[in-house]
């Protein structure tokens, strides 16, 4: 629940929009709250200045001279305002709300002032303190006495705050239940905005749910997604699109394992089922049987190069490093094909200075050499020319093998390295080249920290590049050793030439 | 009867060759789709095995060039590919037949057996005039209930007679549809091998059944005494 987005968001916007309202609620009340108590404070005031507006001094003596219903409120006996007035020390005036009791005495006069008191009857009340100078009253005669001095009074109003607090504290209540109503439409609108906002996450989630290992051309919709979604959606739909490919290879690879192997399967039972069908002589049955074991050994070769892809693929295949002889291995390899090489009238240029000592994997450089040389020998022209040449230069040993009668496109040079695929789409050569040599070549040189790339571009001849590392640690090698004839391509030796070579390998 | 086998892997195409001649077919062979489209110009064949991937023209614009043409062969597709699109765009290009690759041989020949009937558009597996039985299944003749030993290729002349009962078929049909290309077509082979046949078909006491039209060639049929 915790790690739900949905109620992140709104966890987080509920305790943001809770914390404002309370704030812009609290501000609110202490705005109306001073706004309150300084109108009461000004009425307070006005109503004490109606009071020192009725004093009068005669002759020395302060009179305040008002009507009772001048100034009803502190007449009254019920809830009445109070005041008090005192010229420094004595107490010249009470209130007659106030009878015998006192209104707390302020101290030394400092302006007006405002203080919260308990008024006499028990009632909260505040009181403002004032001074104000009298006014001599003149005599009959017009003249005022000399000795007539102005005095100072200071006089002290009070009234009671209930209805002051009472109304605040409604107010404090209505705010409050405002507030509450307003966190929560809050709440619901916001459950309403994040659902909205969260619902581009739930379909793509939806989307993601609806995908199925058997069809991955399904794109998740960025529609309407945000801008902040929309990254994730294309680097999922880039890793569908990556799968895709990835699945549509498989199934193309597999799909082209079971083309090659029926070919020759065919084959095989073809021959057998004929041999079968009537009574022959025993070099028929030999016949059919070097027949079949011809075709059996060519499945061999293509299931054992498939195999090298496959652990090549899963990184299964190990290097066995050691010193070796590259013209020799050249030379080795050449060895099963010259017959061949002979027999369709090519001519063979070969540039190889002996010896050439790197460290290497001489296994593995024997499939390729083995490969190039196949194909150069099956797709050279009729008495056309292969060519081999190879050189040490600065630590890495460049090995060429080329042929002429080259009829690559100089477009397809890429897909030469593709697995099964043939310059001639619709030729199958089965069991004779299915594609997959120049695939090999290429596992095996990476595995070796070399690469491999094709030249078609050379009037006609077909070139083929492999550049390996040649750490040359011995000068005399000391462990020289060349395997028996290795693994794809099939003996060589059992191979039968196309009547027409193309250039596909 | 003469079929084409197209097919690129060599050691398949030898067996197939094998097999099918054995099964007294005439049999003519192509490694790749031109040398095919060249063999099939005259529309000889009664049955054209052909192997989809193959080199210079793949076999579905062979197929579709021989339809262009309007070569009246049987199709039997011979190939590796499986799926089922590919099939339909063979079988929709205007092949006959689809056989995927593994395949039972005597499955093949079955399914030729019944191209060739399709065409000469006769159910019966056993034709049949006269007393004269022809058993294209188990390549058996019997006269009167009675079997005749015959060669190979006097077989394959009298079925081809006896899918053509009541035709007049020219030397040069029987030529191009019992015989390989090892003897001209000028030659009397053909002639011989019907004297051959007549020797061992007719009897003094039932109908004669092989005509000969002069200028026209030869018929197969059972005819009132004139």
């Amino acid at each position: 629940m915790i790690r739900s987005l949905r109620f992140r968001l709104l966890l987080h916007t509920s305790l943001a929009t809770a914390i404002v309202l309370g704030l812009l609620g609290l501000a609110l009340y202490f705005g109306v709250r001073r706004s309150v108590e300084f109108e009461y404070n000004k009425s307070l005031l006005t109503e004490a200045r109606a009071v020192a507006a009725t004093a009068e001094q005669h002759d020395q003596q302060i009179v305040f001279d008002y009507a009772p219903d001048e100034l009803p409120k502190f007449v009254t006996a019920d809830h009445p305002d109070y005041f008090q007035a005192w010229i420094d020390p004595d107490i010249v005036i009470r209130s007659p709300s106030l009878g015998h009791g006192d209104l707390p005495r302020p101290p030394a006069y400092s302006g007006i002032s405002y203080r919260d008191i308990v008024l006499p009857d028990g009632r909260p009340g505040r009181m403002v303190v004032m001074s104000f100078t009298t006014t001599i009253e003149q005599n009959a005669t017009g003249n005022s006495s000399t000795a007539d001095s102005p005095h100072t009074v200071l006089l002290s109003v009070a009234s009671d705050t209930l209805s002051m607090h009472h109304t605040l504290e409604n107010f404090r209540w209505l705010l409050a239940g405002w507030c509450c109503l307003a966190v929560v439409v809050c709440g619901a609108v916001l459950i309403w905005i994040v659902g909205r906002a969260v619902r581009p996450v739930e379909r793509v989630a939806g989307d993601i749910d609806q995908l199925r290992e058997n069809d991955l051309s399904v794109r998740l919709r960025s529609g309407d997604a945000p801008t902040e979604l929309a990254p994730v959606i294309d680097k999922l739909n880039g890793l569908l699109s990556r799968l895709e490919s990835a699945f549509a290879r498989e199934k193309a690879f597999a799909a082209d394992v079971a083309h090659e192997l029926r070919n020759p399967l065919a084959a095989m039972l073809t021959t057998l089922e004929v041999c079968r069908s009537r009574p022959r002589d025993e070099s028929a049955y030999i016949a059919a049987i070097d027949k079949s074991r011809d075709v059996a050994q060519r499945m061999q070769a293509m299931v054992e190069t498939l195999l090298v892809l496959a652990r090549a693929d899963a990184g299964q295949l190990s290097l066995k490093l050691q010193n070796a002889d590259a013209a020799d291995l050249l030379d080795v390899s050449w060895a099963l094909f010259a017959p061949r090489a002979q027999a369709r009238g090519l001519q063979l240029q070969w540039q190889v200075p002996a010896p050439i000592l790197i460290e290497t994997d001489p296994e593995r450089l024997l499939i390729i050499l083995q490969n190039l040389f196949d194909n150069a020998v099956c797709y050279a022209n009729d008495a056309g020319t292969v060519r081999v040449t190879a050189r040490l230069d600065l630590g890495r040993l460049l090995i060429e093998v080329a042929n002429t009668g080259s009829r690559i496109a100089p477009g397809d040079a890429d897909q030469l390295f593709e697995r099964f695929w043939r310059g001639d789409q619709a030729r199958t050569d089965t069991g004779v080249h299915c594609g997959l040599g120049l695939s090999l070549c290429q596992r095996l040189s990476r595995l070796l920290n070399g690469h491999i790339q094709v030249q078609t571009a050379q009037h006609d001849w077909f070139i083929v590049r492999l550049d390996l590392p040649a750490p040359s640690r011995d000068p005399h090698p000391r462990d020289f050793s060349i395997p028996a004839s290795t693994i794809p391509p099939a003996s060589p030796a059992t191979r039968t030439v196309p009547a027409e070579p193309s250039s596909a390998p | 009867m003469r079929l084409l086998v197209v097919e690129d892997f060599q050691p398949l195409r030898e067996s197939l060759v094998q097999g099918l001649r054995e099964a007294g077919f005439a049999v003519d062979e192509a490694t790749d789709g031109q040398t095919a489209l060249w063999h099939a110009r005259n529309g000889e064949h009664d049955v054209i095995i052909l192997d989809i991937m193959l080199p210079k023209v793949d076999g579905l614009s062979v197929l579709r060039q021989l339809r262009e043409r309007n070569c009246p062969s049987m199709v039997l597709f011979l190939t590796a590919k499986d799926a089922p699109q590919d099939r339909i765009a063979g079988l929709e290009l205007g092949a006959d037949d689809y056989l995927v690759k593994p395949f039972v041989f005597a499955e093949l020949l079955a399914r030729v057996r019944a191209m060739i009937r399709r065409k000469y558009e006769t159910k019966a597996t056993v034709l049949r005039i006269a007393d004269l039985e022809v058993d294209t299944t188990h390549r058996v003749v019997r006269r009167a209930g009675k079997a005749v030993d015959l060669s190979g290729r006097e077989y394959a002349l009298l079925e081809y007679l006896a899918h053509n009962i009541g035709r007049i078929v020219s030397r040069a049909d029987i030529w191009q549809h019992v015989y390989d290309f090892n003897a001209s077509p000028e030659s009397n082979v053909v002639d011989v091998y019907i004297g051959l046949l007549r020797k061992k078909i007719e009897r003094p006491d039932s109908p004669r059944l092989i005509h000969t039209r002069r200028g026209q060639g030869y018929l197969l049929a059972e005819l009132e005494p004139a």
